[in-house]
């Protein structure tokens, strides 16, 4: 048996236009009939009369496919990412310009007490 | 893609893209929801009928399988499920057969499927994997003796199964 026989027989198992006299030769020999066969049976074996499964009456509505949980979780961290990026990568300047543009906070607040801390002015 | 077309595109192709997308990724749920993912992208797609639209439904039908493939890569090892076997073959035999095709390198598989299981002609075979009709003939003849050799033992009783 030769590679050329089986290969003749495969293509005229699949519907190919083969040369007769290839085929005629690839026939007069029992291995490659051998292999004819098994080429069948591999057909037969992988040939199914399961029905159809219910889910695949109707095509399903376009606008109702299956959430893709994992991309939309996907595109938050990116997001998250991304922010945190443009932080980290602002000028430093920008950020305490904020602060020295306007009047600074009270850190304490001292209080005098009229007659303790101070006395009036006696006229 | 207008809707009617797709639905007739559906009713036509269902069947053969369900069982051809069953063999190649061994998982009925995941089969059913890429047959409907399958005609679902068809309607996004841009696309006039043809001759060749069996070929551009099983394109798709094979992307997504890949696709699929690439996410589930770690549970490449569950065991493959038999799909109800045919009437000349027992269960034992089916299952032999559905794992040596599995063994088959990935464009082998596809092209045995798409021949044996969905019924694809050369031209469309080369159509759908993006490759010459060469190459399929020459691939077909390849996958047919890799499991010829694979299952040389099972595969003398595979036709026994019947009596």
């Amino acid at each position: 048996m030769t590679d050329t026989h089986t290969e003749v027989l495969s293509a005229f198992c699949d519907g190919a236009v083969v040369d007769p006299d290839l085929l005629a030769a690839a026939l007069d020999d029992p291995r490659a009939r051998a292999a004819l066969v098994d080429f069948a049976r591999l057909r037969a074996a992988v040939t199914s009369s399961e029905p159809l499964p219910d889910s695949l009456t109707r095509l399903r509505p376009a606008l109702v496919r299956r959430p893709q949980l994992w991309a939309a979780l996907g595109g938050a961290a990116a997001m998250l990412v991304l922010l945190a990026l443009t932080v980290a990568l602002l000028p430093h300047g920008w950020l305490r310009a904020t602060h020295e543009d306007g009047p600074p906070s009270p850190t304490r607040v001292v209080r005098y007490e009229p007659g303790v801390d101070w006395a009036p002015e006696r006229r | 893609m207008h809707r009617e077309l797709v639905e007739a595109l559906f009713a036509h192709y269902r069947t053969p893209v369900y069982r051809f997308l069953y063999r190649l990724i061994g998982d009925r749920a995941a089969a059913e929801d890429l047959t409907q993912d399958v005609f679902v992208r068809a309607l996004d797609a841009v696309y006039e009928a043809s001759e060749r639209e069996r070929a551009w439904v099983f394109q798709i039908a094979r992307n997504l399988a890949r696709d699929h493939g690439r996410r589930m890569v770690h549970r490449r090892s569950v065991a493959l499920p038999p799909q109800e076997p045919s009437a000349f073959v027992d269960r034992a035999a089916a299952l032999a057969v559905h794992e040596a095709i599995a063994r088959l390198p990935d464009l082998e598989r596809e092209m045995f499927l798409l021949r044996e299981v969905a019924g694809l002609t050369y031209d469309e075979i080369a159509l759908a994997c993006e490759v010459t009709p060469d190459a399929v003939r020459n691939r077909l003849h390849r996958a047919r003796l890799s499991l010829r050799e694979a299952l040389a033992p099972p595969i003398v009783h595979l036709n026994r199964a019947r009596s």
